[in-house]
């Protein structure tokens, strides 16, 4: 990799605003790539939240813990609850570190942006896949990439359109060259494309499955294989045949990750995962987002606790066919004691939040707006929802099992009782047949919970809740096919707005045309109440951890790697 | 539910029948003089109904609502301290006891009714009636309660409908399910019994007279089952209580927010149980009380209705 | 007694039908399931909805294609007693099918887990036996005593706690008191590793034994009470055997028929009060694995599952029967 534009920007300290803006400053027009290690040179190692003390050892291996068993193991069909798997098992072109906003570069040598719509990789020549050792191909990664339109239609898959919807075509121009064809410019593309669901897969065991997937096999080439999965947990181990990461890029070493091996076990029970991380049989506990609980996890001499700010979302999301009335969404919005939630259910530690969330920085709005909006006002609800004709009797809150969702459905229900006198319910399902019913198209509910993680782009998470296009049509019934007039021009704009600020590679107007959007939805279009939001998130792990990446934890569970993390003795 | 078995046998005839009622009221006195723990228990039970009735005006606040005051421990004016959700744990512990009773006391009626009378059918009637309300009892009575109730919860739970403000469509459910599992072993219960009395001289002297079947059923034998009802019923009550809190302990019962003992004792109560353990102290606490009152009192119920056993304290 | 226990063994297929139909018609009455909702919908009956867009739409049901396929796959659109048939044709041979959620072999599922709560029910019988008994033959022998005063209060105790909360205590006081919790972290065999498997599952044994135990003192108090003035005793004591003699040949014997009966009671009871422990304490037994699916609407698993309990449950009661004739030569059928 010679003389490239790109390599001049290796050591400068790169902001998420300046990386955008080089890219324009160039005049090269398209996403702008940082990228780290191309090959020659020898790795810088960026700041890491918790940099390892003493040497790094190999072996040992990291427990884990889960909620709940995984649905599946399938990349592009499933991504909830399987990223810790996924991450060992398959490996990516490139992944992307939230906390210093990097590219690193694994099964590809090298991602260069000729033009504005082209994407190119070349690819290692020494990845083998697990099942049947045969080689990694540019035809994989172009099979891997194409497949997620027909998993959508046909198998129900989690991967939103919006995460892949950018791809025009991919590819294979040669054995280890894949060219990825854009529809339009997209800022968000590069790291979209680092995400799980771009893990590279077997072609040759997806084709010869029973049902086009890879649901229950071990179809990756990543450092680790899958040894054992069942309802009690799944156990990998180190694949001997993985390459080596000749000159590794940050993050990424040489001869493997220096960790053995990994226990993943499923305890459902929130007090028994306490329990087991007390006694040393899981490394770290999963997020935790309320402080009351951090609380709990304080002054133990063998753990190590971080702080970020939140990274949470919780969305109140309507079925916008009841609720066609304008009004009778603000009156909603109106009946919500905010501040109170944040008194009570937070423990006072509550920040507000908008469509974007607040990890996005600029692109997010400002607290002093978003609290503008989230007014509580119980007399001018109760005015604003019988000027709507009191369109409900009952409202129907649809939580999911976590307590997270239940505690906010619970409030809401008691606030909306009280502000406009109707009759609440809540429901709680678990969460499969509570995303079920999210999608089903007569919708046994008026208001859902939806909380989710942190987004490193607008597009994961965040615009997929209010896009016509993606969940907000088949979800909160907020699509084009509606039969509401009004409700259709409003998804058609917020669509243009969507793809506008996609497009947008200069990093300020693209923040305006987000902020734009934003502004939008919270004024007109309302199709769903970004509620208030715990203000810090925590996560608590075992010092014998050495290296483990914290703010990556916390804000990119898509992009997990453990390369360079290992285990003290 | 493990209490019930027929084991110690139904009150001989002649004590019920011929008591006059003068002597009735003796009884009660004996029973206060003779059963102390018994008695005892009564009280318990007394004091928690008209706890549990008497709740808005015992320094209670609204149980579902969030308050501000988190975690905070016993004090002057929270006497059970509060929990995560900033609930004070004395109002939840006093109005889940409504809920509790509520429920317990529904699904009691319906089983001993229920169970009585298809006992009376099937063991009086017998023939293929017997055979196939028995075989239908030994059918539901194979299935652990819990796991049941949870599988029609699963099954139907979604389309009940409610009663009102006063049973809610999950509390229905609940008492629909509990009264599923209990009424197969009240049925077993009463069978037995009625079966020895159908062989009894008065039932058959009844029937050469000519008496009809259901008379006989209704006038002569279920005045004999009394005793063993009322038996019956101070420990199916506990157990009904018993099977409730779990459910709703497993997070299948009272829906979310309904104050209720088991429903308290799970999730947040064991994570911050190391800081604050009154969450889950309090609640568990008045659960077993209730229990223990009632099978105090169910104790001396059998003890004094059964003369075998009298005189052997 | 041949005929007899013809008969019973008889029975139980008839019971396995009549039970397992009633439960899959309470599952089948329900229009949703696993399989359904891990394809993203509830009700298949609802109206597919496909909009015109291109790629960008997220299409959730994909329906003609997607459904009519899982359908068929499962065989969901066939006629119930169809499903039914094929089901227990099956189930006979110990294939249960896969399970719903996550199509993994229900059988394999129930045999991981199976011998787990099978070793749970066994040491908690076991242990309410060994304090049960003595407990109450100690109670019997001397009515009215102190002693006899402060057992009879403490099993009435016994009976009354409720395992969940009990359980919840013995988790969380140790941690609060010595830093240590009872807890299972990560489940070993008993095969792979007894000691350490015993470690796991004496906790839940012993909470559920509590109550177990409680019941077993109060039920052979009270047996024991009744035979110790029968006339046979009487009668005994006349001939002028010792006391001792007396309570432990005859009046134990007339009691262990009815501990018998205990158990055979106390089964249902334990089988139920697993799911409890089981996931109190983390175990992962049946328990645990039937009330998850029953959580997770996957109805093949909670089929087999319920199947599988019930037939134990059978099993065991046919066994305490037919142990009756050995304690008890009167009994005879």
């Amino acid at each position: 990799m010679s003389e490239n534009y790109w390599l001049r920007l290796k050591n400068n300290q790169i902001n998420r605003r300046g990386f955008l803006k080089v890219g324009a400053a160039a005049g090269v027009g398209a996403g702008a790539l940082s990228l780290v290690g191309c090959g020659d040179d020898d790795a810088s190692t960026a700041a890491s939240s918790s940099s390892g003390s003493g040497k790094p050892v190999r072996g040992g291996t990291l427990n884990v813990v889960k909620g709940q068993v995984d649905e599946g193991i399938d990349p592009g069909l499933k991504v909830i609850n399987n990223t810790d798997l996924l991450s060992r098992i398959y490996n990516h072109t490139h992944l992307y570190k939230v906390s210093t906003n990097e590219f690193l570069l694994d099964a590809a040598t090298s991602m260069e942006q000729p033009d504005a719509q082209t994407i190119t990789f070349k690819l290692r020549d020494d990845m083998k896949f697990h099942a049947d050792g045969s080689a990694v191909t540019a035809e994989h990664v172009a099979f891997s990439w194409s497949r997620f339109p027909d998993l959508l239609e046909n198998q129900g898959s989690q991967v939103n359109a919006s995460n892949w919807g950018f791809i025009e075509s991919v590819d294979a121009i040669d054995s280890s060259t894949v060219k990825v064809n854009l529809k339009a410019p997209s800022a968000s593309a590069p790291v979209l494309m680092a995400t799980t669901p771009f893990g590279i897969v077997n072609k040759a065991q997806v084709l010869a499955s029973e049902n086009n997937n890879v649901q229950e096999e071990d179809a990756g080439a990543g450092p680790y294989i899958v040894t054992r999965r069942d309802a009690t947990g799944v156990s990998l181990a180190r694949y001997p045949d993985y390459y080596k990461h000749k000159n590794p890029s940050n993050h990424f070493v040489e001869d493997g990750p220096y960790i053995d091996a990994q226990e993943t076990r499923v305890i459902v029970d929130r007090a028994a995962i306490k329990a087991a991380f007390l006694s040393g049989d899981i490394d770290y506990v999963p997020t935790i987002n309320d402080r009351l609980e951090f609380e709990e996890f304080t002054n133990l001499d063998f753990a190590k606790a971080a702080e970020v700010g939140s990274t949470e979302a919780r969305l109140l999301a309507f079925d916008n066919i009841k609720f066609t009335d304008k009004r009778a969404r603000e009156a909603i919005s109106l009946g919500i004691d905010y501040e109170g939630l944040i008194r009570t259910v937070y423990a006072g530690d509550g920040i507000y939040d908008g469509p974007i969330g607040q990890a996005l920085k600029e692109m997010a709005l400002d607290q002093k707006t978003l609290k503008s909006y989230r007014k509580y006002d119980p007399a001018e609800a109760k005015k604003k929802w019988e000027a709507a004709g009191s369109p409900l009797d009952k409202i129907r809150i649809e939580c999911n099992q976590d307590p997270r969702s239940t505690s906010l459905g619970e409030f809401v229900a008691q606030s909306l009782k009280k502000s406009l006198g109707v009759e609440t319910e809540v429901l709680v399902h678990d969460i499969s047949t509570w995303v079920a019913r999210a999608r089903e198209p007569e919708k046994q509910w008026e208001l859902f919970v939806v909380p989710y993680g942190a987004s490193p782009t607008p597009e994961s998470y965040s615009m997929t809740m209010m896009n016509p296009n993606a969940f907000a049509g088949v979800s909160w019934s907020f699509g084009m096919d509606q039969p509401n007039a009004g409700l259709v021009a409003d998804a058609q704009k917020v669509v243009d707005l969507v793809e506008a600020q996609s497009a947008e590679v200069d990093p300020e107007a693209r923040i305006e045309k987000l902020h734009e959007l934003q502004r939008f939805i919270l004024d007109d279009v309302l199709v769903g109440i970004n509620m208030p939001v715990p203000g810090h998130s925590y996560i608590v792990y075992n010092k014998r951890l050495q290296n483990f990446p914290e703010d990556d934890y916390l804000l990119g569970s898509l992009f997990m790697r453990n390369h360079d993390m290992w285990i003290a003795s | 539910m493990s209490e019930i078995s027929n084991t110690t046998g139904p009150p001989p005839l002649h004590e019920l029948e011929v008591m006059p009622p003068k002597r009735r009221l003796d009884g009660l006195r004996r029973f206060l003089k003779q059963q102390r723990l018994g008695s005892f228990g009564a009280i318990i039970i007394i004091i928690i109904v008209f706890g549990a009735i008497a709740a808005p005006i015992l320094h209670t606040s609204d149980p579902r609502e969030f308050g501000e005051n988190i975690l905070v421990s016993p004090s002057g004016e929270n006497w059970f301290g509060t929990n995560r959700d900033g609930r004070d744990v004395w109002s939840r512990v006093l109005y889940g006891g409504r809920v509790s009773l509520k429920i317990g006391l529904a699904t009691v009626i319906l089983t001993i009714l229920g169970g009585t009378l298809i006992a009376l059918v099937a063991g009086y009637l017998g023939g293929i009636f017997d055979f196939i309300l028995s075989r239908m009892g030994d059918i539901l009575i194979a299935f652990p309660s819990i796991l049941f109730a949870l599988t029609l919860r699963a099954s139907i739970g979604e389309d009940m409908p409610g009663l009102g403000s006063f049973l809610p469509a999950d509390e229905l459910l609940l008492v629909v399910a509990i009264c599923v599992v209990f009424t197969p072993v009240i049925f077993r219960i009463m069978r037995g019994n009625v079966l020895e009395q159908r062989n009894t001289t008065y039932v058959e002297a009844a029937r050469v007279i000519g008496a009809p079947e259901s008379r006989i059923m209704l006038r002569h034998i279920l005045p004999n089952l009394l005793g063993l009802m009322i038996i019956v019923t101070s420990t199916t009550l506990p157990a009904a209580i018993l099977t409730e809190s779990g459910l709703s302990f497993l997070g299948v019962g009272v829906d979310i927010g309904t104050p209720s003992w088991g429903a308290d004792l799970s999730g947040n109560a064991r994570i911050y149980f190391s800081r604050a353990p009154w969450i889950a102290i309090f609640p568990g606490l008045a659960l077993s009380v209730t229990v223990l009152a009632f099978n105090l009192l169910g104790d001396a119920l059998r003890d004094a209705l059964d003369p075998r056993l009298r005189g052997q304290k | 007694m041949q005929a007899y226990l013809l008969r019973r063994l008889i029975a139980i297929p008839f019971m396995l039908i009549g039970i397992t139909l009633l439960l899959f018609f309470l599952l089948f009455l329900r229009p949703g399931n696993a399989a359904l909702t891990n394809f993203g919908l509830v009700n298949p009956d609802q109206a597919c909805d496909k909009g015109e867009r291109g790629t960008y739409q997220s299409t959730g049901s994909g329906c003609e294609g997607g459904l009519a396929r899982l359908e068929k796959e499962y065989g969901l659109d066939r006629p119930f007693f169809v499903q039914y048939g094929d089901w227990a044709i099956h189930a006979i041979q110990g294939d249960f099918g896969l399970s719903l959620k996550n199509r993994r072999s229900i059988s394999a599922q129930i045999g991981e887990r199976l011998p787990t709560t099978i070793e749970i029910g066994i040491i908690t019988i076991i242990l309410s036996t060994l304090i049960g008994v003595p407990v109450g033959i100690i109670s019997a022998i001397r009515p009215g005593s102190w002693i006899d005063g402060t057992l009879r209060i403490t099993t009435i105790i016994g009976i009354s706690v409720p395992n969940f909360w009990v359980g919840t205590l013995a988790i969380m006081l140790p941690a609060l008191w010595w830093g240590w919790t009872p807890l299972a972290r990560s489940y070993v065999n008993f095969v792979d590793s007894p000691l350490t498997n015993l470690s796991i599952v004496i906790w839940p044994a012993l909470v559920l034994a509590i109550g177990s135990a409680a019941y077993v003192a109060r039920i052979v108090r009270s047996s024991m009470l009744e035979t110790l003035y029968a006339d046979f005793t009487r009668t005994a004591r006349a001939k002028g055997l010792t006391e001792r003699i007396v309570v432990l040949r005859h009046v134990f014997r007339s009691s262990m028929i009815t501990v018998l009966t205990v158990i055979g009671v106390q089964l249902g009871a334990i089988l139920g009060g697993s799911v409890i422990a089981e996931q109190i304490f983390a175990v992962p037994g049946l328990g645990l694995l039937i009330f998850e699916a029953i959580m997770g609407i996957d109805y093949t698993l909670v089929l087999g599952g319920m199947t599988m309990f019930a037939l134990m449950f059978m099993i065991v009661t046919l066994a305490v029967d037919l142990l009756y004739t050995l304690v008890d030569p009167r009994i005879r059928y």
